[in-house]
């Protein structure tokens, strides 16, 4: 691109002076001698343009393109339904749109779901993102394409930082159908064996008015009943066990709805226990008994009852009763109208003499078969035939049966192989090494088991520790009343505590120490799965992501007894894990993502923040089928307005980068010499010529 | 039974009595370790100076110094005489003293430590028991008998009941050693059963 500049050697007040002089002069040079004085007045003219110093200037000019960005959303709620079809078409519209204005450098980005994080659809930060390079002015504008449902829009528009027309371009359709459940009051923690309130609502658009809702604990339904939509309702649901339950609300999908995803909600309540009362029933006194009193009393989750037959009812002497420090033992209040609130029932060396009636075992058989928990820990009274529990109708519930030998040699105790896969007995401190590294015990009941899992052994395999199920409640059987010498520190110890705690929190059906367990963990998009089985191969995992789509999973072996499996979750929500007959969930994201809560495609969402920038926002997305009708493009210069009906205006700046100059002077040097000088020779000449041509013409 | 503290397995007994013969040559520092561990490992040792009968006040007995020297490298609790209520009295009889040969020496046990905030007993992590008992009054030889089960040595006092308070002392001793605090706690066990089911 070429110009003229002027640079003047004088003054401009001189050079104004100097013209009006050349103005007269050539004026009067033109009238005096007519044509003639032409080539004076030229040459006049070209001096007094010289003293101008004009040069031509040549830009390198780079035409400056105006950027447009495309935030796309591709989050979750952009996918559902036809949206991503539509998202899609539009797009490929777009960009043919685009590229038919030159002035303009569109700018594509996708925007996905947050990384794991409960964020929702963050267009802006996306926006401002691919605009940071360029400078506000070179902004033509800002297109989104979405379902209208932005978790980061700025509060007020000058937020916002853009001197552009934003235009929302909102996919979906007026007519969608979506259900929702809305949760309104829920409670973090619970007592476990109390029930808590949930308070929800079910909301609708374009539904029916009345739907079903399903709440499930763990997979397993709960309550089932007829709902009113839109109507706040309470539910009461019990905390059935410590660590987290998982309840679930599902309401019933409506036909052709928009997602099911968010007709789910899920609660996640934190079962507190409360405390445990345990029972403890000494037989004897004996050296064993204050290792159980000294366990049973640290752990803070404990109520311990404890009864010590002190003096079994055929020791009667003549010692007159109010010297004696001893109370009759309340059988009928433990074992009859009490017993079920016991969480377990420990029997420590504990011979039936005549003191508990039939009657009561056959009430503790009862118990354990309806969820309750018995120990007992063997003394050499069980071998025996007279006063041993195995000839009680307790003996239906006892996973073995001594066979009359008392073993008495120094042994150590192992963890069986079985033992090493349970979470009771696994990895106890000092069963790393074989020989295991803990003391001996020098007594074992030796028994026949017939049921259960033996997960300690003594001398010659004997089974040492054995736990089984005994319908819907737990028994622990240890044949030894030795663990006692590894409190006492006899040969270095052993692992005592931890045995006992965990045996005895196991019978009391804590979660993490079940023997067959699938659980699941996430951190960020990670879904760590593990599987704690007594099995040798626990098979796939299979994974059903909350859109549906199941997949399967192998578990690989961690150690002894526990499986591990890792997933990247790809969607957000609830994911339902099985192996075999168990059943574990797990939230990627958060329990009820954002993402999903609100679906409904909707433009006015947008609209103020993009009229505030004088943009515009409006559906594109046709009521049906899945086209969508893209508004023009314009190129707007000038002007205030910037959307109308079915056009989308772009502010054009025609700003361009200016790369380098270069000036060429036009009068100064010998061109312009040449054209002076010869401006006035030619006049001289054509003055002075005409002369003599006329002279010698009349000679 | 005889142990020899230096060599034998102490954590197979759940008592120690401890007879203390001043002029004894003390037992090394090794022996004190284990008895130390011992006591710590949840045993309990009964020290018996068996000199209440030479007692006199302000002044200790060389069987005292023989007993505060032994024990000076061992972690020995604060002790206290015990108390009226302590749970060494009703461990399984009720009674009101430990007499053995004699019956003025005062019996020393582990302070209990101060009431729970609740007040319903100390406030402890495990069941709290003192791993120690001093005392002076010669308890074993009122419990020695000879083959027939006639007492051997002659009772100092006038009571004809002072032999069998002093086996019953010595019974409440081995249940406590076994029992702990059972019997401590069973006050409570009455409010406890009541509480249940509500």
């Amino acid at each position: 691109m070429y110009s003229l500049s002027f640079a003047p050697l004088v003054p401009v007040w001189l050079l104004a002076g100097l013209a009006l002089l050349v103005l007269v002069a050539a004026g009067a040079a033109l009238a005096l001698q007519r044509g003639r004085g032409v080539l004076r007045a030229f040459a006049l003219l070209a001096l007094l343009f010289a003293l101008g110093d004009p040069s031509l200037v040549r830009e390198a000019r780079e035409p400056g393109k105006d950027v447009v960005a495309v935030v796309i959303d591709r989050s979750g709620s952009n996918r559902l339904s036809d949206r991503a079809e539509q998202t899609a078409r539009a797009r490929a519209m777009l960009e043919r749109q685009l590229a038919s204005i030159p002035q303009i450098e569109p700018r594509f980005v996708e925007v996905g779901d947050g990384d794991g994080a409960n964020d929702g659809t963050r267009l802006f930060e996306a926006l401002n993102a691919t605009l940071a390079d360029v400078p506000a002015e070179r902004v033509a504008g800002a297109l989104f394409i979405t379902d209208g449902i932005v978790h980061d829009m700025p509060a007020a528009a000058q937020a916002l930082g853009l001197k552009a027309p934003l235009h929302a371009l909102v996919t979906g359709r007026d007519a969608e159908i979506d259900r929702r459940v809305t949760l309104i009051d829920t409670p973090r923690f619970g007592i476990v064996g109390k029930t808590v309130n949930i308070r929800l609502k079910v909301d609708e658009k374009n539904g029916t008015g009345t739907g079903r809702l399903t709440v499930r604990r763990d997979g397993e339904v709960l309550i089932e009943r007829a709902i009113r939509t839109g109507e706040p309702l309470e539910l009461s649901v019990r905390v059935d066990r410590g660590g987290p339950n998982l309840i679930e609300i599902e309401a019933d999908a409506l036909s052709n709805e928009l997602t099911t995803a968010n007709n789910r909600a899920v609660v996640t309540i934190e079962g507190v226990r409360d405390k445990l009362r345990v029972l403890l029933v000494s037989g004897e006194p004996h050296a064993g008994e204050r290792t159980w009193r000294n366990l049973l009393k640290s752990d803070a989750n404990i109520d311990l009852v404890h009864f010590t037959i002190l003096r079994p009812p055929e020791k009667q002497d003549g010692t007159p009763i109010n010297e004696l420090s001893l109370i009759a033992f309340p059988v009928r209040d433990l074992f009859q109208t009490k017993i079920k609130e016991f969480d377990l029932i420990i029997f420590d060396r504990y011979a039936n003499t005549t003191i508990l009636p039939m009657v009561y075992f056959e009430n503790i058989v009862r118990y354990v078969r309806e969820g309750g928990a018995l120990m007992v820990a063997a003394g050499p009274e069980f071998s025996g035939t007279g006063t041993t529990l195995s000839r009680t109708p307790l003996a239906a519930v006892l996973p073995a049966q001594p066979d009359g030998r008392t073993i008495e040699e120094a042994y150590k105790a192992r963890i069986t192989d079985r033992g090493k896969r349970h979470p009771v007995t696994r990895d106890l401190a000092g069963s790393e090494v074989d020989p295991p590294r803990w003391g001996e015990w020098l007594r074992l009941i030796s028994a026949r088991a017939s049921e259960g899992d033996v997960v300690m052994s003594g001398p010659g395999d004997r089974p040492l520790l054995i736990t089984s199920r005994e319908g819907k409640g737990r028994v622990g059987l240890f044949l030894s009343d030795h663990a006692w010498l590894w409190a006492r520190g006899y040969r270095e110890g052993g692992p005592h505590i931890d045995l006992l705690r965990r045996l005895s929190h196991w019978l009391m059906k804590e979660p993490s120490l079940e023997e067959e367990a699938l659980r699941a963990a996430t951190r960020g998009r990670t879904v760590e799965i593990e599987r704690q089985t007594l099995g040798d191969n626990p098979g796939a995992v299979t994974i059903t992501s909350p859109s549906g789509a199941a997949r399967s999973l192998p578990l690989a072996l961690d150690r002894p007894g526990l499986f591990s499996a890792r997933l990247q979750a790809t969607e957000l929500g609830l994911h339902r894990l099985q192996s075999d007959q168990l059943v574990a969930f797990v939230s990627v994201g958060s329990d009820n993502p954002r993402e999903f809560t609100e679906v409904l495609s909707d433009p006015a969402r947008l609209r103020a923040v993009a009229e505030s920038v004088s943009g515009s926002s409006r559906r594109i997305g046709r009521e049906a089928g899945s086209d969508v009708d893209l508004p023009r493009i314009v190129p707007v210069r000038s002007g205030t307005r910037l959307a109308g009906g079915d056009w989308i205006g772009l502010r054009i700046t025609d700003s361009g980068i200016i790369r380098g100059v270069s000036l060429s002077p036009l009068f100064l040097g010998l061109g312009g010499l040449a054209l002076i000088l010869g401006a006035l020779i030619a006049g001289w000449l054509g003055e002075g010529g005409t002369r003599s041509w006329r002279r010698r013409a009349q000679a | 039974m005889g142990v020899d503290p230096s060599r034998d397995e102490l954590g197979l007994f759940p008592i120690l009595y401890w007879p203390i013969v001043a002029g004894r040559p003390l037992p090394g520092a090794e022996t004190m370790r284990r008895l130390d561990a011992f006591m710590k490992g949840g045993g309990f040792v009964i020290f018996d100076t068996r000199d209440a009968d030479a007692q006199r006040s302000g002044r200790a007995t060389p069987e005292a110094d023989h007993l505060k020297q032994m024990l000076s490298i061992v972690d020995v609790p604060e002790l206290e005489p015990v108390p009226r209520d302590h749970v060494l009295t009703k461990t399984f009889y009720l009674i009101d003293g430990f007499p053995g040969r004699y019956d003025r020496g005062q019996t020393w046990v582990e302070v209990l430590p101060p009431p729970g905030p609740d007040g319903r007993g100390p406030a402890r992590a495990a069941d709290g028991v003192s791993p120690i008992v001093i005392t002076s009054n010669d308890l074993a030889a009122a419990w020695a008998t000879d083959r027939r089960g006639g007492p051997l040595f002659p009772l100092q006092g006038s009571s004809p009941r002072l032999r069998e308070m002093s086996l019953r002392g010595g019974i409440n001793l081995v249940m406590y050693a076994l029992t702990g605090n059972y019997k401590a706690d069973q006050v409570h066990v009455p409010a406890l059963l009541e509480r249940l089911g509500q």
